[in-house]
């Protein structure tokens, strides 16, 4: 029991690395996983834009262009008169669109010369820059024409306005058949808690085996009388309770913020995780065997640990990386338990426990035992050499 | 009369309300070794710091040289050599590298640095090892670079602080055989350490500090001869009893009679002819008794007489 | 003497494989992963406009004008994809079966007057579909409306419906490079706040109260303040070759553009270096406990690289709305935006102040670290 309340206790020496995961987990992971959440949809919903208007020219037709947007879109404050800032963000998604009226704006439309009137920032050619380019086109083309066929400006506002209020009844049906295919927040949630956890596992699991196997701590453990299976399988259940603790706090912290988008797949998604583990733990142990300094631990469980998580869907959705990465993902447990949680977002409860899912935890298994052998492997070379 | 190369009057050292080092004075004479003993805590290593201006004390003088020894007297620094109690080399520099890399602080011409540099490796016995990293040293070795890194730009005042701690028999030989080839070169040597028999060896001289103050300040044989009143007689008696020991007790001079095994161990305080009047009490009494010597204090029991025997920090 | 230093130094940096593996390998594995990660997306960003797969379904029996709209929809338009790619079903089942199945994304029906969307979910992706039937309702309106009131203007007006007149203007700013390459600098900022963790470990090297080394050092005639100048400039040196390492990685090998010439983002990444070397002194001549250089070095890195977003691509912009002072003091914000200015707007002012501040940083850090380290004269051991 020694041995084990001496394990735990060194663990003290990585709260602080605990505590920053843990954080960057809830902050991150949370705000990542309400961003994807997609949930059935029965009724059509307009995608509503954010845009920052800048209106220099404070027109009457300018005010009413404003006024379209504002009762159509999200019109937020440029914070900025700087083309450039707005370009930055629209760029970095503060807002989507940033629409600048000139000065003579009214003017100009009124002249019969709508060419380039306005001017807008986008970042590219993207879907929202498209949508509204397009219905504030069709907004400014209405007023041109009204006001070229003899209305007045009141009156090509007016008329514009209403048409745009009776064309808001036309409205597409959404026909939602597929019932599971969106992601909820638990997954979004447990995908990155890939990386987090993995990271946690690796560092604290590592740093507490190196302890154990400082030679001259283990030396003094050998010489105390102590069975060899008594400290070995002190060492081992240490470990592994350290694992099964801060596994089972991820899950309980996720479950916890997840309240408001509880499904009955909790279950399913903790046994994905404990499964991954076992590989964490496998990987902190093969670390721990190359080397034991806690400095060289820490680069290479970083190295490990945050490709994986680009390569493996956690940080970027696999859809968006080349096959041939995908191929190689597959090399990869973080690979196996993404795709193990994405295969329980996408089936009903009932069909979850399947040969599919049960052969994507083996795979995960065999990777845990794969990095134990390596690592078994590499400390006998070791003891062997006397390296 | 030799000249005096360090000078430390009424030094003052506080951390906080503890004195580490009180009112202490020094002088080491050139061409000496200067033992600096006293048991951990008493200041010596603070003394030294201060003495090196690595610390700012509180009062008191500091003369290296006949100059006032400040953090920017460069000229009093070059001249000065130290070997740290902790071995102080760079672990991505091989043994040439460091031996060069410190000496070049000191020494600036390419050529006689190089020289330096080599003598310092000869010296120390680290020649066919100079392209070894510290790290595939062995503790011997590791100490025997620390000296070369503290000795080869050849000071004339060197300070070596417990430098064979943790040291195999044969090497401590050769760092103390080395210290005596320095000092009969020219070099003054301030010499800290906690083994008695080399300071006994090695120092012409002897200052013991103990809470911060100049205790005892002498040759060994000195410091010796005010215990030389104390003496111990061993004698095997294989029949002793209470009595033996109660008469034994009664010798004058005798203060203490102690058993050893088969052995008497009978501690004198002062006196003349102990050993006479112990013998004749056990022949008086037909005692049959077997080897029988006396014993003279050690520079070590001068230094628990004086430090006394309670543990330190 | 501060030529051989400044050797012994280097030398000492380079054999150290802890700040090898950090400084050097880190950040290439680090562009290795971002460039297998965002690759795809810095080539094809998924934001990007694609032409949405429509079905059709005409139950009229007879050629409508919404069909030859939608066809128009389907050219390509100066240089842009084209809005549509039309598919035509016989029945709306089929067209269901079709959506169902990812073949397309929606679907329009033609029944009588009645043009009807179905959508699988909403989104860009719907609203456009919607938009398109809208807008095909709205002209015919406007065209109604004006035969009602001003039928002498009908020609005009039909003419100036089908001339479809460019009233948006979009604002061109030349160079255009993915906001994901944003990644790339961060990583290049961090890289070279990591520069600070080598200062720490110069200074404990050669100061006394932190190792027996620097006792050796300060019980030595040379200058401590031109020996750490040396320490300095083999910092300097060390960091600003693993930040052109892995820029050349970046651009040259990895391929992608980082929207300026090498020689000038080299000379920024330069710069960034002795901005992470510099606060790294600082850190040094604030700190006295050896566990804290450190964790300091480490955590300062980390937090201005988050902030300057090697996380989370937005962050930077994100503050700079609303509370841009944070930018301007942030060392990684700073290199970052300077990298993303010259990259997207070249030479702006913009560009000049980051380099000025970055300067006066690297100035200001050296400045104080003096007085601090030329104030400790002795040291507490």
């Amino acid at each position: 029991m020694s041995v084990f309340n001496a394990i735990i206790k060194s663990l003290k020496a990585n709260i602080t690395t605990i505590i920053v995961y843990l954080a960057i987990f809830t902050v991150f992971g949370n705000m990542q996983a309400k961003a994807t959440v997609s949930t059935q949809e029965t009724t059509f919903e307009e995608a509503i834009i954010r845009v920052a208007v800048t209106d220099n020219d404070k027109s009457q037709l300018s005010k009413a262009v404003v006024d379209y947007l504002a009762e159509t879109q999200e019109v937020v404050d440029p914070k900025t008169d700087d083309p450039q800032v707005m370009n930055d963000n629209v760029r970095f998604l503060i807002y989507d669109y940033a629409l600048i009226i000139p000065e003579g704006f009214e003017e100009q439309i009124k002249s019969g010369n709508a060419e380039d009137a306005l001017t807008y920032i986008v970042p590219g050619t993207t879907m929202s820059q498209y949508l509204l380019t397009q219905k504030l086109n069709d907004y400014m083309q209405d007023i041109v024409i009204y006001l070229n066929s003899g209305y007045s400006e009141e009156e090509a506002i007016d008329l514009t306005h209403e048409q745009m209020v009776e064309l808001s009844k036309t409205q597409a049906t959404v026909i939602d058949e597929q019932e599971e295919n969106h992601r909820s927040f638990f997954t979004g949630m447990f995908t990155f808690n890939g990386y987090t956890m993995m990271m946690l596992l690796c560092i604290c699991g590592a740093c507490t085996l190196t302890f154990m196997k400082d030679r001259d701590v283990s030396n003094r453990i050998s010489v105390s009388g102590m069975h060899f299976f008594t400290r070995n399988l002190a060492t081992i259940a240490a470990v592994f309770f350290i694992g099964f603790v801060i596994t089972t706090v991820v899950i309980i912290v996720i479950q916890l913020m997840g309240m408001e988008y509880a499904n009955d797949k909790l279950l399913y998604y903790a046994i994905d995780t404990y499964t991954l583990m076992f590989v964490g733990l496998g990987m902190a142990y093969f670390i721990c065997s190359l080397t034991a300094n806690e400095n060289l631990i820490n680069m290479v469980a970083n190295m490990f640990v945050l490709s994986m998580s680009f390569l493996c869907g956690v940080f970027v959705d696999t859809q968006y990386l080349s096959d041939s990465i995908v191929k190689a993902a597959h090399f990869m447990p973080l690979y196996w338990y993404t795709t193990a949680i994405k295969f329980i977002n996408d089936t009903p409860i009932n069909n979850i426990w399947s040969r599919q899912f049960g052969t994507y935890l083996m795979i995960e298994i065999l990777f845990a035992a794969a990095f134990f052998m390596a690592g078994m492997i590499i400390s006998r070379k070791k003891e062997q050499y006397a390296i | 009369m030799s000249q005096c190369v360090v000078e430390i009057e009424n030094l003052v050292k506080r951390y906080g309300d503890k004195v580490a080092v009180d009112h202490f004075s020094l002088n080491v004479n050139e061409g000496e070794i200067l033992g600096l003993l006293g048991p951990n805590g008493s200041g010596k290593t603070t003394t030294i710091n201060c003495l090196l201006s690595l610390l700012q004390y509180d009062k008191g003088t500091v003369t290296i040289f006949d100059k006032e020894m400040k953090p920017e007297a460069y000229d009093i620094k070059s001249q000065i050599g130290v070997v740290m109690q902790n071995v102080a080399v760079i672990d991505t520099l091989n043994v040439y590298e460091n031996v060069d890399f410190f000496c070049g602080l000191y020494i600036r011409d390419k050529a006689t640095r190089k020289q330096y540099v080599e003598e310092a490796l000869e010296f120390t016995g680290l020649t066919e090892y100079k392209k070894y990293k510290p790290k595939k040293l062995s503790g011997g070795l590791l100490r025997r670079l620390n000296i070369a890194c503290g000795i080869a730009h050849k000071p004339k005042l060197i300070i070596f602080d417990e430098p064979t701690v943790a040291v195999d028999p044969q090497s401590r030989n050769a760092i103390l055989e080395g210290i005596k080839k320095m000092n009969k070169d020219g070099a003054t040597i301030i010499y800290t350490s906690h083994y008695m028999e080399e300071v006994e060896e090695l120092c012409s001289r002897v200052v013991i500090m103990d809470h911060g103050k100049n205790i005892a300040n002498g040759t060994t044989s000195e410091l010796k001869s005010s215990l030389m009143n104390r003496e111990t007689i061993r004698v095997n008696l294989p029949n002793k009893n209470d009595e033996v020991i109660k008469g034994l007790k009664e010798i004058n001079h005798v203060y203490k009679v102690k058993e050893d095994g088969d052995d008497l161990v009978i501690k004198c305080d002062g006196g003349d002819h102990n050993l006479v009047h112990v013998l004749s009490y056990l022949t008086d009494n037909n005692i049959p008794f077997g080897h029988v010597s006396t014993e003279l204090p050690t520079l070590n029991d001068v230094f628990l007489e004086i430090t006394g025997k309670e543990l330190r920090d | 003497m501060f030529g051989r230093i400044f050797v012994y130094k280097f030398k000492e940096i380079i054999r150290n494989r802890y700040m090898v593996g950090w400084n050097f390998l880190f950040p290439i594995v680090l562009a290795t992963v971002f460039y297998m990660g965002f690759g795809n997306l810095i080539k094809d960003d998924p934001d990007n406009f694609h032409t949405i797969e429509a079905g059709y379904v005409n139950t009229n029996q007879e050629e409508s004008n919404f069909e030859k709209v939608l066809e128009e929809l389907e050219e390509e338009t100066d240089g842009n994809v084209a809005i549509l790619s039309l598919k035509k079903y016989d029945s709306r089942q089929a067209a269901m079966d079709a959506m169902n199945s990812d073949e397309v994304f929606g679907f329009y029906v033609e029944d009588g007057d009645e043009i009807e969307t179905i959508v699988p979910k909403n989104g860009y992706h719907a609203t456009i579909m919607n938009q398109i039937v809208r807008e095909y309702d709205n002209k015919k309106n406007v065209v109604e409306t004006i035969a009602k009131d001003h039928p002498e203007k009908i020609q005009a007006a039909m003419d100036m419906v089908t001339d479809n007149i460019t009233i948006m203007k979009e604002h061109d700013f030349g160079n255009n490079t993915s906001p994901y390459v944003q990644y790339f600098f961060a990583l290049i900022a961090m890289s070279s706040l990591f520069s600070s963790w080598i200062s720490t470990a110069i200074l404990e090297g050669i100061c006394a109260n932190m190792t027996e080394r620097g006792k050796r050092f300060e019980c030595s005639p040379t200058s401590k303040l031109m020996t750490i100048l040396a320490g300095i400039c083999a910092a300097m040196v060390m960091q600003s070759v693993s930040n052109a390492v892995v820029v050349i990685y970046v651009q040259e090998i990895l391929k992608i553009s980082l929207g300026a010439p090498l020689w000038n983002i080299i000379l920024i990444t330069t710069l960034g270096s002795a901005v992470g070397v510099s606060s790294g002194v600082l850190i040094g001549s604030l700190i006295k406990n050896e566990k804290l250089l450190i964790v300091v070095p480490l955590c300062f890195t980390m937090t201005c690289s988050f902030f300057s977003g090697l996380m989370w691509h937005q962050i930077r912009q994100y503050i700079e709305s609303r509370v841009p002072i944070f930018n301007r003091i942030n060392p990684a914000s700073l290199l970052v935006d300077c990298l993303y200015t010259r990259a997207t707007y070249g030479k702006t002012s913009m560009y000049y102040q980051d380099i000025i501040t970055m300067s006066c940083m690297v100035i200001g850090c050296l400045i104080i670290s003096a007085f601090l380290l030329r104030r400790r004269k002795y040291v507490s051991l």
